[in-house]
């Protein structure tokens, strides 16, 4: 592949990785603090490592045209499962193919409530988002719950080499494995067909209800595994966990370039833009910017990579038909 | 003064300072030095101005743009502006454990001389305070605590005994005979409700002046405006004797407040507790209710700030027992768990509606 063809096929990706080093300059005018590796790596750890591997799991439901914002509500059921189960002192070679299983049985009754009656994915998983919640709640109270056995904590909070945090490490391989299953496999193909047109691959005999759901129990297992991240890194469970999370989720998502409609976006978009957001927080946050400048900031950038795509394709069009050419459609 | 005599003066002074060696023994060796007494005194004034000095407090609130903590805050400021420190105030704007965990992380890397926190999660924030302490931080923890490996002092509004009478007199003042209250709480689990409703109890029963009040039922509003006001407006038919309502939350007192007024029973049945004042201005002005109590959070702020930039400067041992005076609040004791009470009620009432001028309850 070269330079060129680089440049054309993931144009938005290279825009991403060039703000990152932007806001990475930003920061360390900024901050006197932000330039230290182990600094830097404990700051992308604590705000991507459990919110990445939701996005990524929201990223593969999004991409077949669907929405699944119960990810948080999922991951609270499974710290709370981890809580009962390390009181229980149940090992983690049981304890984290438990918590994967009930993202994944979380994740299957939004994917079969969606296609089985023909449900908005948005409404579905408003109601279950506030039922799984109400389920972590029942199960573990209103009180936080913070004794884990320590092999519990590992995936969250072990550092290799005293300075590259495991759970970072977890995120690149799962991303790694995303790249593969979306671009290699012939699962990935029909997610990214069934996103782009659901009623065609219907007729050409594609089982779309089993891709759908299939992307469901993945977003499902991710936010399992995510829970298992999470109770390592705040040594903490309790039913409201991650409630705050989803902005941050959706965000990445739709900044890395995912159509919000589905069938279009690249995977490592959504890792940049991960890391985008991760080091602007950083480097505000060394700052001590204020709060609502914060949530202002993320929130002008969320709305931005909306628009300037949009706005780039309504120019391409514009300039298209000047020059008499009605199919400007398609900007590839 | 030789130099060598100078060095160790100076040295035994860093020593007093950072808590290595007691007040007492510094003197003595001061003493030995052959300081005289009034030099002491001056050298240990001038100390203790000199170790407040530009130290870099951060204050971290639940979240920002809530009066209770932009009072906090106000209060963080005077502290130090009168001992010379700096006060950096960030947090997120919402509720947000996570997001608050992260804003203090952030402040890790800038080696903070202390951090005061009133923690959203008692268990979540641990780890990244943990990590600032073992940098040479202080953290004070005031309104919401956080496990004990966490901080270093948990600055507490005040006893549950001394809340319980603060209601009890505020209830007292809207009904004078006392009769038939009912307790709203938000769920039958949070501890700090569970307490407040058992040091009530414990406070009619063992105090004459509180034995009219009678609790007869308690309700759950879960904090929220609506489920308040709906509780109570049932809770008026079912109880048509009923004379008052107290509650511990903020959110469920003026809602209540607004139940009574709306059903057009001023003056009959009272709901009092703690809330915000400017919730309850309202209530104040046309008499629905005559008086309510809250700690003041300014004072929460300035003595969580003062405690943590003393603790720092090592002029106060973090000991069990060490009485510690909070300049404009008073004589404070630390108590077992690294505990220290505020013990500063407020209360509040048609002519003292507000924080600047709310009579400061005598307990």
């Amino acid at each position: 592949m070269n330079l060129r063809s680089l440049y054309r096929n993931h144009r938005w990706e290279l825009i991403l990785v060039g703000l990152t080093f932007m806001a990475g300059a930003w920061a360390s005018v900024l901050s006197p603090f932000y330039l230290s590796l182990d600094q830097i790596l404990y700051s992308l750890q604590q705000a991507l490592a459990v919110a990445g591997l939701l996005s990524a799991g929201l990223m593969t439901v999004v991409l077949v045209g669907e929405i699944d914002i119960s990810v948080p509500a999922t991951l609270a059921m499974g710290t709370i499962l981890l809580a009962r189960l390390s009181e229980m002192s149940a090992p983690l070679w049981i304890a984290l193919p438990l918590v994967i299983g009930l993202g994944i049985v979380a994740g299957l009754i939004n994917g079969l409530l969606v296609v089985g009656f023909g449900l908005p994915s948005l409404a579905v998983t408003l109601g279950t988002m506030a039922a799984y919640r109400a389920l972590a709640l029942l199960i573990g109270g209103q009180e936080g719950h913070a004794s884990f056995d320590d092999s519990y904590l590992a995936l969250g909070s072990a550092l290799i080499a005293g300075v590259l945090p495991v759970s970072l490490i977890l995120l690149l391989i799962i991303f790694a494995g995303f790249v593969w299953l979306m671009n290699q496999t012939v699962f990935g193909r029909l997610v990214y067909m069934v996103g782009s047109n659901p009623v065609a691959m219907r007729y050409a005999g594609i089982r779309v209800a089993r891709v759908k759901i299939a992307t469901f129990a993945i977003a499902g297992a991710l936010a399992g595994l995510g829970a298992a991240v999470y109770v390592g890194q705040f040594g903490s469970a309790r039913a409201d966990n991650a409630s705050e999370m989803l902005l941050f989720v959706v965000a990445a998502v739709v900044l890395g370039g995912i159509d919000i409609f589905g069938g279009r976006g690249q995977v490592i978009g959504v890792l940049f833009a991960l890391l985008l957001l991760g080091t602007l927080k950083n480097g505000m946050g060394l700052a001590n910017f204020p709060g609502p400048v914060q949530t202002l900031i993320i929130g002008a950038l969320l709305v931005a990579s909306v628009a300037v795509p949009r706005l780039a394709r309504l120019r391409f069009r514009w300039r298209s038909t000047d020059r008499g050419s009605p199919s400007g459609a398609s900007t590839g | 003064m030789s130099k060598e005599i100078n060095n160790k003066v100076t040295d035994w002074t860093r020593a007093h300072a950072e808590g290595r060696i007691g007040r007492r023994s510094w003197v003595k060796l001061m003493l030995t030095c052959g300081l005289s007494l009034p030099a002491i005194a001056k050298l240990l004034q001038s100390a203790t101005a000199a170790d407040t000095k530009g130290l870099r407090i951060y204050m971290v609130p639940k979240f920002t743009g809530f009066i209770f903590f932009e009072l906090a805050k106000a209060g963080g400021e005077q502290a130090v502006k009168e001992l010379g420190a700096t006060l950096t105030y960030v947090g997120t704007t919402t509720a947000d454990v996570e997001g608050q965990v992260q804003v203090l992380q952030n402040l890790i890397p800038q080696k903070p001389d202390g951090i005061v926190t009133a923690a959203l999660d008692i268990n979540a924030p641990v780890p990244a305070l943990k990590q600032a302490r073992s940098r040479g931080a202080v953290v004070v923890t005031f309104d919401a605590d956080v496990a004990e490996p966490g901080r270093n002092l948990f600055v507490n509004m005040a006893p549950f005994e001394i809340q319980a009478k603060a209601m009890l007199d505020s209830a007292l003042a809207n009904a004078p005979d006392g009769g038939k209250a009912i307790w709203v709480a938000p769920t039958p689990t949070v501890a700090n409700f569970i307490s407040q409703k058992k040091a009530l109890d414990d406070q009619i029963a063992s105090n004459p002046k509180y034995k009219s009040i009678q609790f007869v039922d308690t309700l759950y509003a879960n904090d929220d405006p609506d489920k308040s006001y709906s509780v109570a407006s049932s809770a008026m038919q079912a109880y048509p004797e009923l004379k008052l309502f107290l509650s511990g939350s903020g959110i469920s007192t003026p809602a209540i407040n607004k139940a009574i007024m709306d059903t057009k029973r001023s003056g009959q049945v009272f709901s009092t507790g703690f809330a915000l004042p400017s919730t309850m201005k309202t209530y104040l002005d046309n008499g629905t209710c005559q008086q309510f109590a809250l700690w003041s959070p300014y004072k929460f702020g300035y003595m969580a700030t003062y405690l943590a930039i003393l603790l720092k400067a090592g002029t106060v041992q973090n000991q069990q027992g060490t009485e510690v005076d909070v300049a404009t609040i008073g004589k404070r004791t630390i108590e077992a768990h690294s505990t220290i009470n505020l013990n500063s009620m407020l209360f509040f009432t048609k002519d003292h509606p507000d924080f600047d001028n709310a009579v400061p309850a005598n307990l």
